[in-house]
C-alpha cells in the first residue's frame, strides 16, 4: 500500500475532516427537507465542499437560472446581491444552512452560490467598460 | 427543474427529478459514509479534499499541485481499488483515478458512485514531473 501523506499539523486535519463530515450532513438535511414535494421545493444545484465558504454552487446561465437563485435565497431568508462588472453580472447569494442535529452548537455551514451572466457580445462590444456597481434584490425580486 | 436525461459514469441515466434528488442524497449518503471509514485514528485515514457533487462523475476532487498531491492521489486510489492514469498534454500531465465509493448501506440498490479525482501538473522544461504506476 501506498504511505499515507505525511499528515499536516494533527489539529488542522482533524477539525478539517470533522467539518467536512458535519458539512456533509448538514447539507443532505437541508437537501431532504427541500425535495419533491416539499413545501419549498428546490432544483438540485452540483455542491462544492471546502474552501472559505463550507458550501458552494455555481449556476450555468440558463432560463430559469435567477429564478433558482431567488428560491434558495428565500429558504435561506437572505437576499440577491447584484454585482456589474464589465461584460458580466454576477448575482450571488450567501447565507447559512442550519445544523442537521438542533443540539449541536457549532458555526452553521455558510453556503455561497453564484450565477454568472454574460452580456450580449452586441452589449460588450458597444459601450465603455461599466463601472463595478452593487444592487441588493429582496426577496421579491425587485431591486432596492 | 431540469427533466432531461442525465448520464452517470457507470452508464446508468437519471431520468426524473425524484430520482437526481434521490441520487444527489444517495451520493452524500455514500460519501459521508466513506469519510468516516477513512477519518483520523481510522486504520486507512485520508487526507481531506474538495469534493464537488454532480456532473458526469457523481463526485469529483481536483487535488492542488503540491508536494504530498500526488501521494495523496495514490492513497485514494489504493482505497478505492482503482489505478493512477497518466495523460500528457501539451502544457501538463494530468493524473486521475477513477473509481466508485462503497455504498454506504448493505444491500443499496442503484449504480455505484462514481468518483473522478484528478490532479494537474504543470510540465517543466526538459522532463515530467511525478510519476503513475
Amino acid at each position: 500500500m501506498s504511505p499515507v501523506p505525511a499528515p499536516r499539523p494533527a489539529n488542522a486535519y482533524v477539525r478539517a475532516w470533522f467539518a467536512q463530515v458535519r458539512i456533509l450532513d448538514d447539507l443532505s438535511a437541508f437537501i431532504q427537507r427541500h425535495g419533491p414535494g416539499a413545501a419549498q421545493e428546490l432544483p438540485l444545484l452540483n455542491w462544492s465542499l471546502g474552501g472559505h465558504y463550507a458550501l458552494i454552487a455555481e449556476l450555468r446561465e440558463g432560463e430559469s437560472s435567477l429564478e433558482t437563485l431567488r428560491a434558495y435565497a428565500t429558504a435561506l431568508g437572505v437576499e440577491v446581491h447584484e454585482r456589474a462588472k464589465p461584460q458580466r453580472t454576477v448575482y450571488s447569494v450567501r447565507g447559512t444552512i442550519p445544523p442537521a442535529s438542533v443540539e449541536r452548537g457549532e458555526p452553521h455551514s455558510s453556503v455561497l452560490i453564484q450565477l454568472t451572466v454574460h452580456d450580449n457580445l452586441d452589449n460588450a462590444n458597444g459601450g465603455t467598460p461599466m463601472d463595478e456597481r452593487v444592487t441588493v434584490h429582496g426577496q421579491d425580486g425587485d431591486a432596492r | 427543474m431540469n427533466q432531461s436525461t442525465i448520464k452517470l459514469g457507470s452508464g446508468a441515466q437519471i431520468k426524473t427529478v425524484s430520482d437526481a434528488w434521490a441520487r444527489q442524497l444517495r451520493t452524500f449518503d455514500d460519501l459521508y459514509g466513506f469519510l468516516l471509514l477513512h477519518g483520523p485514528s481510522m486504520r486507512q485515514p485520508l487526507p481531506v479534499l474538495e469534493w464537488t457533487l454532480g456532473g458526469y462523475y457523481a463526485l469529483n476532487a481536483e487535488l492542488h499541485d503540491s508536494e504530498d498531491a500526488m501521494e495523496t492521489l495514490r492513497a485514494y486510489a489504493d482505497v478505492l481499488g482503482a489505478k493512477v492514469y497518466m495523460r500528457t498534454t501539451a502544457h501538463r500531465i494530468v493524473y486521475s483515478v477513477r473509481g466508485a465509493l462503497p455504498p454506504a448501506r448493505q444491500g443499496q440498490a442503484g449504480p455505484a458512485t462514481d468518483v473522478l479525482i484528478r490532479l494537474k501538473v504543470a510540465r517543466r522544461p526538459g522532463g515530467a514531473s511525478g510519476g503513475a504506476r
